[in-house]
């Protein structure tokens, strides 16, 4: 019987190769892998998250929990069926046009790979035009935005504009997220979230998406 | 870059740059170890003075801290504290340098959207100079461009800006300001290295685009909160490093512009007193020509408070105090009046001709 | 992190020449001027004399020669260890070695309950003495405040025993005369095992404010500072005009009078027992000339404490003084600018034994539980600049920043890692670093607010005695002990 709780716990406290040596047996086992990504990793990656909401851990070191957790999901890649790795959400997510600061923003990619979801990066510099585009072709049903500078921030509103103007914004959900953004700013240019760090941003992504 | 690239165009920047005040009263003299404090940031929000709730920022916000920064005598020149959410961005350039120059008579420095901008900005400073000219003779205005990325990357549009200033004579502060952890290594030399090389760089295509062209030095080192990814401005060890960043531009003769005096504090409270006041003195005793940042500003770099520019502006009198030392003349030293006043008197009737009151208090 | 003893320096607000000129004034002071002394301190006035002083004992006046000053202050040891009774609370007083903690003699307080201004009790005097004890900044103990619950007989065996119980770090104080010096080193020796065993590792000491400026000695308290000389106990010599009242409104002028009634303090201690260890014990201080109260919170004081070092470390005698005060009420903005300035100061001019940096109010008139641990943070970020900054390989991390390379980002670097928890100061959570939303949501609380908390958690811990049961006892059939 495999101890999920252990695998969480291993995954938590930063230990690669116990991680691994851990999903290796679990697999010996005969337990399914989904259960090993959901009830193990993921589960494991949820209470990065979390303390990483509340600040007991340091991010460099949630960094190295989501690697670990991606080396355990190529061992059991081969091993999950369609149904579970057709994630249950798909994002699109980018920094906004004029704006080519991208490390929160790849952090909080990073934290919704490992809930999970399946993540499309556009990168930084990106015009609202793009943003429609590539809605359209990942079918994607979360939009997630940022900027750091207070100067790019009107360029979220724009995008949000473009997206109504296409006709997407129903099948849509809109998150945004970076230093300067506040709650207020977000309800202000019509997003439906805000995310004020990378482990809130997972969650609410799940719960919004997912 | 080769070393004698880097070498040979350092050393065509002016050694010295003086940013004017529209009143000459605020000229400033950007030299050696000279150190001058003022406002700084781009913030957003804006604890409302009525309410103290927080709020966006208005253009009539940036008109009004300007006000203040001209009336606070301490505070030697106007960064524009904040931006104007309300206006449409394409209006920002002109209308947040027209704010701050009619709000104050300090020298205006900011940044510009783009290089048509900055043209339209110089155009509005001749009118107000009387012709460019007059302007470049006593550029009370300067621009500041974020040209560089860290680590190590070179922005087209900030760059494009930076050269177009260069070609015009208008003073160009080079920002880039990596957080260590984030954007530079962790250790603080490692960060300092990474900073000094990216300003080598810039400066060199300063000094390619317009050979003598007045720049500062803009090596602002940073520090990421290791917790959030945030910028710590609070931390102590950003005035040790904004203090050191000053030895390196010294070292290669350019005057220099740097940040301090912030907190990552919400309010005016003990925290926000302490963070501001250790970061701002260690900057000024480093002898940095050019501080920004320090005054107004909570909340890292996000939030300015009218109270806050006021409790600012006592802060940076004191480290300026500092800086003035101690006089250990014969006046000074008083030993006639010591010798006078006597074993068991006291000090309090003897007559004022030893210093007076103004000139030892702030 | 411990941050305790790094060598300042970095701020030496007088030149090496202006240090010789306050010096040279000094022994002028002292040779023409001459210092003026209280009725019954005949005995001392005569030691003088017979070791080359001039003394009139109609005017009460004692002048000194250069070389006698200069003779007699060589005989100081350049270094005092302040011991605590555990080894890694020991302090070494030398060079510029810096180091900060508690002191005053505060009446009032402002209760941890009810925020209310209130006297000052034993209970107070035993609760912040145990909250020194966890605040890894503060480096030593010198009682914060004055028992005012108590019979003032009672005092200097009962703010010893309240000091020595809640903390091992090193414990120093002011006795009322010498009978009371007497007592504690008895009842030191009682908690130390015997006398012999104290006297390896003294870990109290005591401070006398032996000189009234300008330029008078205190019979009581020059008498305990011999005798405290004669049983070889650390005594720091406490003398702190008031720049504008009781010295010289200037700075200069102010350093130079103090710098001179320390030079004859120290002649005082050496002639009555050669080698005694001593503290400098010059506190340079400023008058509020609109209310002529004392102004703890000027920058001014933090640059006069960082001078005076210099002048004690120029005569080779490691140093007691004062910054980190704060003229406000509360613990507010301006508690927080001035401590932080005053406090960095002396601590970059090199000072090797700050008091007055933790827990004070109204300059030394007020003490709060939020402001010691307001204060311990402080203290932290003056020490860590006297760390300064590692510009070894490892810190330059060139190899790091070419394996990143140009639009990278050095989170997930092992070089992070590796350092992140020791590059940068580290508190107890007296500062917010949160986003505004996240503060808002934790209850938009201020850094007093926070410090109140961080306090009574620490209070709530269990009480560790530092005193045995059974050595309590024995000391309680000894003397009166009224906490």
């Amino acid at each position: 019987m495999t101890d999920f709780n252990k695998i969480q716990e291993t995954l938590v406290n930063l230990d690669a190769e116990g991680v691994i040596q851990l999903v290796n047996d679990a697999v010996k086992e005969g337990t399914p892998a989904s259960d090993i990504l959901n009830k193990g990793l993921i589960a494991g990656m949820d209470i990065v998250g979390e303390k990483m909401e509340n600040e007991d851990m340091f991010i460099p070191e949630v960094l190295m929990a989501a690697q670990t957790m991606s080396q355990g999901v190529e061992i059991l890649k081969p091993l999950l069926g369609e149904d579970d790795t057709s994630a249950k959400g798909s994002v699109i997510i980018g920094t906004v046009k004029g704006d080519l600061h991208d490390i929160g923003k790849n952090l909080v990619a990073m934290m919704m790979e490992s809930a999970g979801l399946t993540v499309h990066n556009l990168g930084v510099d990106i015009a609202p035009e793009e943003f429609v585009k590539q809605i359209k072709e990942k079918n994607a049903n979360l939009l997630c935005m940022s900027a750091l500078l207070t100067t790019t921030m009107p360029m979220m509103k724009q995008t949000i504009d473009a997206v109504v103007e296409s006709g997407l914004r129903d099948q849509i959900k809109i998150m945004v997220g970076g230093a300067p953004v506040t709650q207020g700013f977000a309800d202000d240019i019509g997003a439906d979230a805000m995310a004020p760090d990378a482990g809130s941003a997972a969650k609410k992504a799940k719960a919004i998406a997912g | 870059m080769s070393q004698e690239l880097i070498i040979e165009q350092v050393a065509k920047t002016p050694e010295k740059v003086v940013l004017c005040g529209q009143d000459e009263k605020n000229d400033l003299n950007l030299t050696e170890n000279r150190v001058h404090l003022g406002t700084g940031g781009a913030a957003i929000k804006i604890l409302d003075p009525d309410t103290g709730e927080v709020r966006s920022t208005t253009l009539k916000d940036l008109y009004n801290v300007s006000r203040l920064a001209d009336q606070l005598e301490n505070i030697h020149f106007l960064v524009r504290p904040c931006i104007p959410t309300d206006i449409d961005e394409k209006d920002y350039d002109i209308n947040m340098f027209y704010a701050c120059l009619s709000g104050s008579s300090k020298h205006v420095m900011a940044g510009v959207n783009d290089e048509k901008g900055l043209q339209n900005v110089i155009e509005m400073a001749s009118m107000i100079a009387g012709s460019i000219d007059k302007l470049q003779k006593r550029p009370f205005i300067s621009v500041i461009t974020s040209f560089a990325i860290s680590p190590l990357k070179l922005c087209t549009q900030s760059t494009h800006i930076m050269q177009e200033a260069n070609r015009n004579f208008i003073p160009v502060a080079l920002s880039s300001a990596p957080m260590a952890g984030s954007t530079s290594p962790l250790t603080m030399a490692g960060t300092l290295a990474q900073l000094h090389a990216e300003q080598l760089a810039g400066i060199t295509i300063c000094q390619l685009t317009n050979p003598g062209a007045p720049l500062l030095y803009g090596g602002i080192p940073g520090m990421a909160n290791l917790k959030t990814m945030g910028y710590s401005g609070g931390a102590v060890e950003c005035g040790m490093m904004n203090a050191a960043i000053h030895q390196l531009s010294n070292h290669i003769n350019v005057p220099n512009y740097n940040s301090s005096g912030l907190t990552d504090s919400k309010i005016p409270d003990a925290q926000a007193g302490y963070e501001k006041a250790f970061t701002a003195l260690l900057a000024a005793m480093g002898g940095s020509n050019y501080i920004h940042h320090s005054a107004g500003m909570l909340e890292s770099m996000l939030t300015i408070a009218h109270e806050q520019f006021v409790i600012d502006d006592e802060i940076i009198g004191n480290c300026c105090k500092v800086l003035k030392g101690m006089e250990c003349d014969a006046e000074h030293l008083a030993l006639e009046v010591i010798d006078s006043v006597g074993p068991g008197g006291n000090f309090m009737v003897s007559p004022p001709h030893h210093g007076t009151y103004e000139n030892r208090i702030l | 992190m411990d941050l305790k003893g790094l060598q300042g320096g970095q701020y030496r607000p007088l030149s090496d020449e202006q240090i010789k000129t306050i010096h040279d004034a000094s022994l002028t002071i002292l040779e023409k001027t001459g210092m003026t002394y209280e009725e019954g301190l005949g005995d001392a006035a005569e030691l003088l004399q017979k070791n080359g002083a001039i003394v009139d004992k109609e005017k009460r006046t004692i002048k000194f020669s250069r070389d006698m000053l200069t003779e007699q202050v060589a005989k100081a040891p350049e270094q005092v260890i302040l011991y605590g009774r555990d080894s890694k609370n020991d302090l070494d007083l030398s060079e510029d070695r810096v180091h900060l903690g508690t002191g005053g003699a505060a009446i009032k307080i402002i209760d941890p309950e009810t925020d209310q201004i209130r006297s000052t009790t034993l209970k107070d005097l035993y609760n912040v003495s145990r909250l020194v004890d966890q605040l890894g900044n503060i480096h030593f103990l010198v009682r914060p405040c004055i028992p005012t619950d108590i019979p003032e007989k009672a005092y200097d065996i009962n703010m010893y025993y309240a000091c020595l119980k809640a903390t091992t770090k090193h414990v120093m104080s002011g006795v009322n005369n010498e009978e009371g010096f007497h007592k504690v080193l008895d009842l030191a020796a009682m908690i130390a095992g015997s006398r012999e065993k104290f006297m390896e590792k003294p870990f109290i000491s005591v401070i006398t404010s032996f000189a009234i400026s300008p330029l008078k000695l205190c019979t009581q308290s020059t008498h305990i500072m011999q005798e405290a000389n004669r049983n070889n106990i650390p005594v720091a010599l406490s003398s702190a005009p008031m720049a504008g009242s009781t010295s010289p409104l200037t700075m200069a002028g102010t350093l130079a009078q103090l710098h001179a009634e320390q030079l004859a303090g120290i002649t005082i201690c050496q002639l009555t027992n050669p080698g005694a260890p001593v503290l400098y014990g010059g506190i340079p201080g400023m008058a509020n000339l609109k209310t002529m109260g004392y102004m703890g919170g000027a920058v001014e004081c933090g640059m006069m404490n960082a001078a005076i070092h210099q002048l004690s470390r120029f005569v080779k005698v490691p140093n007691y003084n004062s910054s980190g005060l704060s003229d406000s009420k509360v613990s507010d903005i301006q508690a927080g600018w001035e401590k932080a300035l005053t406090a960095v100061l002396a601590s970059m001019g090199g000072s090797n034994y700050i008091h007055h940096s933790a827990g004070m109010l109204e300059s030394m008139l007020t003490i709060a539980h939020e402001q010691f641990v307001i204060d311990d943070e402080i203290i932290g970020n003056c020490c860590k600049v006297l760390k300064g900054i590692d510009v070894d390989p490892e810190h330059l991390a060139l190899e790091v920043i070419d394996s990143i390379g140009p639009g990278g980002n050095f989170m997930v670097s092992p070089h992070t890692m590796k350092h992140m928890r020791t590059e940068y100061f580290n508190g107890i959570g007296v500062a917010d670093r949160k986003s505004r939303d996240k503060w808002e949501k934790e209850g938009s609380l201020d850094t007093k607010a926070r410090a109140k908390i961080i306090a009574r958690e620490l209070l709530e811990k269990s009480e560790a005695s530092y005193i045995s049961d059974e050595i309590d006892k024995e000391i309680r059939k000894k003397f009166e002990i009224l906490l």
